[in-house]
């Protein structure tokens, strides 16, 4: 395999990359303005630019309008604290964790600013993610970190409103932000996120890069009492069930098949949902409801099932102990009807897989393995031709 | 020499962290063009990298893991770039060079293999596929640099292989 790659590898050609190299680590001795190729482009890379980006910025961080609008709206309830930079012509907010990400928004405070009136989008640029601990959980160099930050970039109008990109995390709020604040409340994790950069887009597509000092706390508390292996609300029963090879699945059972008729069911999606292992550490979560006929990210089910006894089931795709807990779930039947079960239901799965201990060994993992060895050995015994 | 060097650069030598990081940036643009699917952006990753890892090469304790490193952070870059942009090129821009093809069988061997890598697979499992295989990482390795679970490396490079595997017998 390792040879295969290595011949695909060597089949792409490599052009001149000193002028990459060296403009890389000359932007590093600077510690300053973005070389890349699309900002050589409206550049020129010309020093001009460099001056006039020195002056803007000056311009930044020397005028202050504070635009509260966008940042005590739904998100009020979510609790998050919010931290401007010392200018406060920008605020950034830490506000919750979508799939595998840190979701970051940013708001500008100075509408008036001739240079920020052009900002039509912004991202997160040069960042550090620490956990409760200090420790760096992610940050822009190299892959540390579980979490990242979300890259979505959100434009702004001219008055520092967004208006695009958050439309999800709205509807996420207004559906479920108690939900949400009241499972803050009960986590036991927290994140502080440290921005040294924003990258940003002006209305031409040309790209600005700001740099400042915003801070943003994420406190999320919960302490996982594992005693909940199955919920049942009456309508709906979620549960692990452990199935005849001894591996588990989710399983949402509909209680009362006349309400919800599960044999017409044709999607179903978590509002909320957030996954923890054994130690109480989150390995995922989602909101809202999926694009296709699929419950989608975090570590859980890419696909489910119906099942002829009332019973919907969601492949589990991974191995390992995790407690599941789910806020609302929706369902689409067959003929476009959509129904929307409010609740709050916790399960606890323990695929006695991974991790093994030094020394331990586990008939389903190794059982798993071989089949996984033996696809290895016959897929590499075609890739070299015997 | 390669270890002097990562010292000197760790001193803040630019010259000396250019020379090391001459010796793989060719590496780091393919692999970043595996990712981006094209030659503009995948150089824009080696700046990049290129930046980062002199910006932070003094927090490298052990300098024999130099080449390690850098990859991991270029396909960082890469993965940054592809999710600020939500774009790639399309792959016909690639074109394998004649020179590199020296029989009917390995050029359908190298562009398809090539082209499974970029094109079949989704970053997650180019990243395991290439930490596992070109690196030689452990799967306790993978998962640390990945921040996966061990479990879940194991089911992404299965999948991988399988998605390849597939592919192979459906073409051949």
């Amino acid at each position: 395999m390792k040879r295969e790659i290595e011949k695909a590898l060597q089949t792409i050609p490599v052009p001149e990359l000193e002028n990459s190299v060296r403009a890389g680590i000359a932007r590093a001795e600077r510690n300053g303005i973005t070389m890349t190729r699309s900002v050589k482009k409206i550049a020129a890379i010309s020093a001009a630019v460099v001056v006039i980006c020195a002056v803007a910025v000056i311009t930044v961080m020397n005028s202050r309008i504070s635009v509260e609008k966008v940042l005590n709206e739904p998100v009020a309830d979510f609790s998050p604290i919010v931290y401007n930079d010392a200018t406060e012509d920008i605020s950034l907010q830490l506000c919750g964790i979508s799939d595998t990400n840190l979701v970051v928004r940013a708001a500008v405070n100075d509408a008036e600013n001739s240079r920020l009136c052009g900002l039509s989008a912004v991202s997160v640029g040069n960042f550090t993610v620490v956990d409760k601990d200090g420790n760096v959980v992610a940050d822009d160099e190299g892959l540390a970190g579980t979490y990242q930050i979300d890259t979505v970039v959100y434009k702004l109008d001219k008055d520092g409103n967004v208006i695009e990109g958050l439309e999800e995390l709205h509807e996420y709020l207004d559906r479920a932000g108690k939900e949400f604040k009241a499972l803050c409340d009960a986590l036991e994790k927290g994140y502080k996120l440290h921005v040294s950069s924003l990258n940003g887009t002006d209305e031409d597509g040309n790209p600005i890069e700001i740099y400042g000092d915003w801070e943003s706390e994420l406190v999320i508390n919960t302490v996982l009492d594992g005693s909940a292996f199955v919920a049942d609300d009456g309508d709906v029963r979620v549960e692990f069930m452990t199935k005849d090879d001894g591996s588990q699945d989710l399983v949402i059972t509909m209680n009362d098949t006349s309400k919800y008729p599960y044999s017409d069911v044709v999607t179903i999606w978590p509002t909320v949902y957030f996954t923890f292992d054994e130690d109480g550490n989150m390995m995922g979560a989602t909101q809202g409801p999926p694009s296709s006929r699929a419950v989608r990210g975090g570590s859980f089910g890419k696909i489910f099932k119906t099942e002829e006894d009332g019973q919907i089931t969601i492949v589990n795709a991974e191995y390992g102990h995790y407690t599941m807990r789910i806020y609302d779930l929706g369902i689409e039947l067959a003929n476009g009807e959509r129904y929307e079960l409010q609740g709050f239901w916790e399960a606890s799965f323990d695929g006695n897989r991974e991790p093994l201990k030094e020394g331990e060994t586990d008939e389903q993992y190794e059982s798993w393995k071989k089949e996984y060895d033996a696809w290895v050995e016959e897929y590499e015994s075609s890739m070299s031709g015997h | 020499m390669t270890e002097q060097l990562a010292a000197r650069a760790k001193s803040g030598d630019s010259e000396a962290f250019a020379k090391l990081f001459c010796e793989v940036q060719d590496e780091l643009y393919r692999v970043a063009y595996l990712y981006v699917r094209n030659s503009e952006d995948a150089k824009d990753i080696v700046q990049e990298t290129a930046y980062r890892c002199f910006k932070s090469i003094k927090r490298l304790r052990q300098c024999e893991y130099f080449r390690t490193w850098a990859v991991k952070t270029a396909m960082n870059c890469a993965l940054d770039m592809l999710r600020k942009n939500r774009r790639t090129q399309p792959f016909d821009d690639y074109q394998v060079p004649v020179e590199t093809v020296s029989s009917p069988e390995n050029a359908v061997l190298a562009s398809v293999t090539l082209e499974k890598l970029m094109n079949s697979l989704n970053e997650r499992e180019k990243s395991v596929l290439l930490l596992k295989y070109m690196y030689e990482m452990s799967f306790d390795e993978i998962a640390k640099t990945l921040k996966l679970p061990i479990g879940t490396v194991k089911t992404i490079l299965y999948r991988a292989v399988d998605k390849m595997k597939k592919e192979n017998s459906y073409e051949t």
